[in-house]
Formats: C-alpha cells, structure tokens, sequence
C-alpha cells in the first residue's frame, strides 16, 4: 500500500504571513485540521489545529507553522512514511507529484486509522502481494 | 501487540498547579515530549505534550493548557485500541495503567515506530470459508434455460 491510497486530495493552503485567525476560519469552513503553507508557488511549511490551539489570533501563521516542510510522493510507502512523520515530529506530510505540484496530504491520523483498522505487513511494505485465495 | 509491549515506562509527570515554564524544563530534562498531569491526590487528570507549551506565556498553569480528561488504557490492551482512541481524540498520548497504578504512556510516536520498523502484524486477513451446502442466504435466482 502506497500513499496514493490512503492520501486526502483535497488540501488547504495559506499564506505564512496570514493570521491565526484567518487560518482558524479556514479550517472550520473546510473541516480539516491541517494547513499547507504556501509562498510564490513553494510549500514552506504546515501548520496543524493543535499548534494553534492555545495562540492568539493575531500570530502570523508563519511564527507556529513546522517549517520546512516535510514532503512525500505518491509512490511513498506506508512504512517511509511513518518514518518520516516520527523522525520530523511533524503531523503531516503534504504529497507532491514528479513535478513538485500538491496533489494531496497523509496525516498521522490516516496511518492511526490503518492501525485501528488492522493493518497487515505487506500493506506497511507496500510489497505487490498477491493474497493466497482458497480454491484458486 | 500489547501496550506493554510498545509503552514507555515510567510515565513522566508533572502537578496540575505547574506553570507552563516548569513542564518545558520537565520534558527537556526526561527527554520526553508528552506528560501525565496530576493533581493534589495523585489522580491522573490530563495529559499535556510540547505543543501544547508552544508560543504560551510561560506563567500559565498546566490545568489551563493540558488536554483533559485523560483517557487511560490497561497495560494488556491491543494498540489498535489505542490507535482508535488516538484517532479519536485531540491528543497524542494515552496514560497506561495496571490496575489503578500508572506504569506507562503511549504516545503516538510508539504507534508510527511500530508502523516504520514494519513490526506491526495485526489482524492478518484470514480467507473466508464457506462450508458446502451452507453458502450465503441470499443467492441469485438461477436463470431458467
């Protein structure tokens, strides 16, 4: 299992030198809980509900936000990927396609969900495995 | 995989009455990112991680910025009961007891280590069996020639 399967494509971005407060509407309009700061076309870092939860709303977003960002692609695994969130102490990794466009973003809480769900180990791998069926 | 098995032990904690100044100087000092708050009568009541000291003014009291109430897990509990209640909920850690004594927390660091070294083998997908003659109930209506 990659990244591709489990990846949210609708992202939210915003400006590092918006408010807090503007970020906070964002996220309550849009219902997500991370946002992907973006600068002339560049991702410079990501800012998550949580960081912001006890800031004052003028804060620019740019003073909370974990930068530089950490970015993945499609084709990460599940396994780099939880490598990548752990070892940046980030709660986020926005995805980006070969030509470094957002195509989408994997949260801590898309792998949490792969673990409650029961999650096997060539699905962490993201090996091609093909299930031994009964009868086949 | 039990929470014994992933947790780490002992579980820093830190007074309710804190300031928030004296958490960051706790978790620098153990090395940790998350603590168990209690209160005067050594109940837990919270947890509170680095994030939450992020950006405060360093005299406010812990019980103002901790995430509360805490939610606990016995030691023998499955991590993907705690990955469920970490999915849930807005905080990172779980404070891990046996009995009514704290021996642990998991945070969900543990959790992507575990995803990260591939150790993870839960609810492996089994086939589905159907005996003969004891297929579904609701089968197709056989086509008439």
């Amino acid at each position: 299992m990659r990244l591709r399967d489990i990846m949210s494509v609708a992202v939210e971005t915003i400006h590092p030198d918006a408010s807090v407060e503007e970020a906070r509407e964002l996220i309550r309009r849009q219902d997500v809980h991370h946002l992907v700061a973006v600068e002339a076309d560049t991702i410079v870092g990501v800012l998550s509900e949580h960081a912001m939860r006890m800031a004052a709303g003028d804060t620019a977003v740019r003073a909370l936000m974990s930068a530089p960002a950490v970015t993945a692609t499609p084709d990460t695994t599940i396994r780099q990927a939880a490598n990548l969130l752990r070892g940046n102490h980030v709660g986020c990794l926005p995805i980006l396609d070969p030509r470094q466009r957002l195509v989408g973003i994997v949260t801590t809480s898309d792998l949490l969900d792969l673990i409650g769900k029961g999650v096997t180990r060539e699905q962490i791998d993201g090996a091609r495995h093909r299930s031994w069926v009964p009868g086949r | 995989m039990r929470l014994s098995e992933i947790m780490s032990s002992p579980a820093i904690t830190i007074r309710s009455t804190a300031s928030a100044a004296e958490a960051a100087v706790q978790m620098e000092r153990a090395r940790v990112t998350h603590l168990v708050v209690l209160n005067g009568g050594r109940q837990i009541t919270g947890v509170i991680c680095d994030h939450d000291l992020r950006g405060v003014e360093p005299g406010r009291t812990v019980a103002e910025l901790m995430s509360a109430p805490a939610v606990t897990l016995p030691a023998n509990a499955d991590v993907q009961e705690a990955a469920k209640l970490l999915r849930r909920r807005d905080f990172g850690s779980i404070p891990v007891l046996a009995g009514k004594r704290l021996v642990g927390i998991v945070t969900t660091s543990d959790l992507l280590a575990l995803l990260g070294k591939g150790a993870l083998r839960v609810a492996e997908m089994t086939p589905k069996w159907t005996l003969p003659k004891r297929g579904p109930t609701h089968r197709p209506e056989r086509r008439r020639p």
